[in-house]
């Protein structure tokens, strides 16, 4: 079977790990950098009503839809980030948590955004090529991010935010930045996600969805930019085949969290890193010559 | 000439407690200040007051005819301030040569997100002007190390490189040779003196170690109980009948009061 037949049959999976991957990486910016937020799935809602009641009322073009919907989101991301980042530690996390329960009780009661129900029959107008060009765009930019100064900026404000400042790094600024950034790409996943899959609604927002995407990040570890791309491509290759089990998939997901946590607590980039060290070190003794006892 | 550093009457209460009571301090450039005193004497706070990190309750802070009174640690930094901790804080994700290049860096200019293709050592004259500050405190030879890998001496001297890249005007070394032994412990005095001099910035060191701050030090300032009992030429400070009570008079007894 080639990779055409292979690509067509698993077209919902694949589209699905596409937005998955793009959601990741949002989340896992910020957390990298040690700024504990989840609102991610805020601004998932924002650009993703947004886009669908353009779409649904309007004949505007696709890149005019989009860049109206992500910028409105991203414009209240701006707003925000100000007010959230002077929150520290687990203030933040909780607010931001507060903030995707809240967004979900206001898209649910809405009428103009359709209630419970939420808004359906948008028309498709994102393919899977388009999804996993943005997917490619994204860990391209998360790779030169950390190769970048900006990158080594992350690095040193998660390491001691303390010493950083110390350094002349304005830690504050870099809290707002991240948090953008991680908007901005959530954003986007959200605006393409109405549009692969007809339609949205306030479960789209939930805790639990919170967690499935905390789920591949941890599992893929904060420590390396592949992480959240190794993360949803193993965690859902699992969930795929343990899907006949029903509600146990649940329980799956919460033992993989935990043997991970547990065992491998730098996530399966780790393994990756560490295997490849251990490689070169053999290297190393090899070419030496005097260890050969 | 007009001092680098002017502090008047800074205080900081915590609560009931005043951990830093009226001090007032002068530094020029080139000058080597020794603040000694007991534990909790207030050292480390009246630190983080001159560096940004603490808010003072009064006083005030003027650097180079600058009132630089609350501003925070980051535009001290940017303004000439660099400093080291009481605990050694390296980032310990990245290489030591690393760490010196990021105060380096940011000292001068804010990382811009936009800009994800300038890669974070790109000149070579950048990591050129680090293994110069590394080659100071003699850790040259590690550059490419990683920072976590190191012993609290050697963490220390990486520390003060780092606090160098950024000490354009003065540089604050919180005990830079506590844990450290007799004959490390006077390299690392003789190497602030000659960089205060070198480089003509002002340095006030922390330090418990009263023959070595005799050696190394202009001026002392003696604190007690967050105020200044004493300060002047170190041969005066030494004997004046109150520091010898507070303070040395311990060291001289035998037990080191160190923490
Ligand atoms: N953040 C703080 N909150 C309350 N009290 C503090 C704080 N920081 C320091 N202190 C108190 O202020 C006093 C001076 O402490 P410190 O400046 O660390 O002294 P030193 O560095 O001379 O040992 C101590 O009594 C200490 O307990
Ligand atoms: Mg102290």
């Amino acid at each position: 079977m080639d990779l055409l037949h292979l690509i067509q049959e698993n077209q919902v999976l694949l589209r699905q790990m596409g937005i998955n991957i793009l959601l990741a990486y949002a989340m896992f910016l910020p957390l990298s950098m040690g700024q504990f937020q989840v609102a991610q799935p805020v601004f998932v809602a924002v650009a993703g009503y947004t886009g669908a009641i353009l779409t649904l009322n309007t004949e505007l073009a696709l890149p005019v839809k989009f860049l109206m919907a992500v910028g409105a989101s991203v414009a209240f991301a701006i707003l925000l980030a100000p007010l959230m980042v002077r929150l520290s530690g687990i203030y933040l996390g909780l607010t931001s948590f507060a903030l995707v329960g809240l967004v979900s009780v206001v898209a649910s009661n809405l009428q103009s955004l359709g209630g419970a129900t939420g808004l359906y029959a948008i028309p498709r107008l994102v393919d899977l090529r388009a999804v996993w060009i943005t997917v490619a765009i994204v860990v391209a930019l998360a790779y030169l991010l950390k190769r970048s100064r900006f990158g080594m900026a992350m690095s040193i404000v998660n390491d001691d935010p303390i010493a950083a400042a110390g350094t002349g790094l304005s830690v504050f600024r870099m809290h707002v930045y991240v948090f953008v950034l991680s908007a901005v790409i959530a954003s986007v996943a959200g605006f393409e996600r109405v549009h692969l899959f007809h339609q949205i609604n306030a479960q789209d927002f939930s805790l639990h969805q919170i967690l499935g995407i905390l789920t591949f990040v941890i599992v893929g570890g904060l420590r390396s930019m592949w992480g959240p791309l190794v993360g949803v491509i193993v965690v859902m290759l699992i969930q795929v085949q343990i899907e006949d089990v029903g509600d146990w998939n649940l329980a799956v997901n919460g033992i993989l969290l935990l043997a991970i946590v547990i065992f491998l607590p730098d996530g399966l980039t780790s393994l990756r890193a560490g295997m490849l060290r251990r490689i070169g070190r053999r290297r190393v003794i090899a070419l030496d010559g005097k260890v050969n006892a | 000439m007009n001092p680098i550093l002017q502090v008047e009457k800074i205080a900081k209460q915590y609560g009931g407690l005043r951990a830093v009571d009226d001090v007032s301090l002068t530094l020029e450039l080139g000058e080597v200040v020794g603040l000694i005193g007991p534990n909790g004497s207030g050292k480390t706070t009246f630190v983080n007051l001159i560096t940004g990190y603490v808010e003072p309750t009064s006083g005030t802070v003027t650097l180079g005819g600058t009132d630089v009174t609350a501003r925070s640690p980051h535009r001290l930094a940017q303004a000439g301030v660099g400093r080291t901790y009481q605990v050694p804080r390296l980032f310990s994700s990245l290489s030591i040569v690393e760490n010196i290049e990021a105060a380096l860096l940011f000292v001068r200019r804010q990382p811009q997100i936009w800009r994800v293709l300038t890669p974070r050592t790109g000149r070579a004259s950048l990591r050129r002007e680090a293994i110069e500050l590394l080659d100071m405190v003699g850790m040259a030879h590690v550059a490419d190390r990683g920072a976590a890998s190191l012993s609290l001496g050697e963490s220390r001297r990486v520390e003060i490189a780092r606090g160098l890249a950024a000490a354009r005007r003065i540089l604050v070394l919180d005990e830079p040779v506590a844990g450290l032994q007799g004959e490390d412990a006077m390299n690392v005095g003789r190497l602030i003196a000659e960089t205060a001099r070198a480089r003509d910035i002002g340095v006030i060191v922390i330090e418990h170690n009263v023959p070595l701050v005799r050696r190394f030090c202009d001026r002392l300032v003696v604190l007690n109980l967050g105020r200044v009992i004493a300060a002047g030429p170190c041969e005066d400070v030494v004997r004046m009948p109150q520091v010898v009570e507070a303070y040395i008079g311990k060291e001289a007894s035998g037990s080191h009061g160190r923490s």
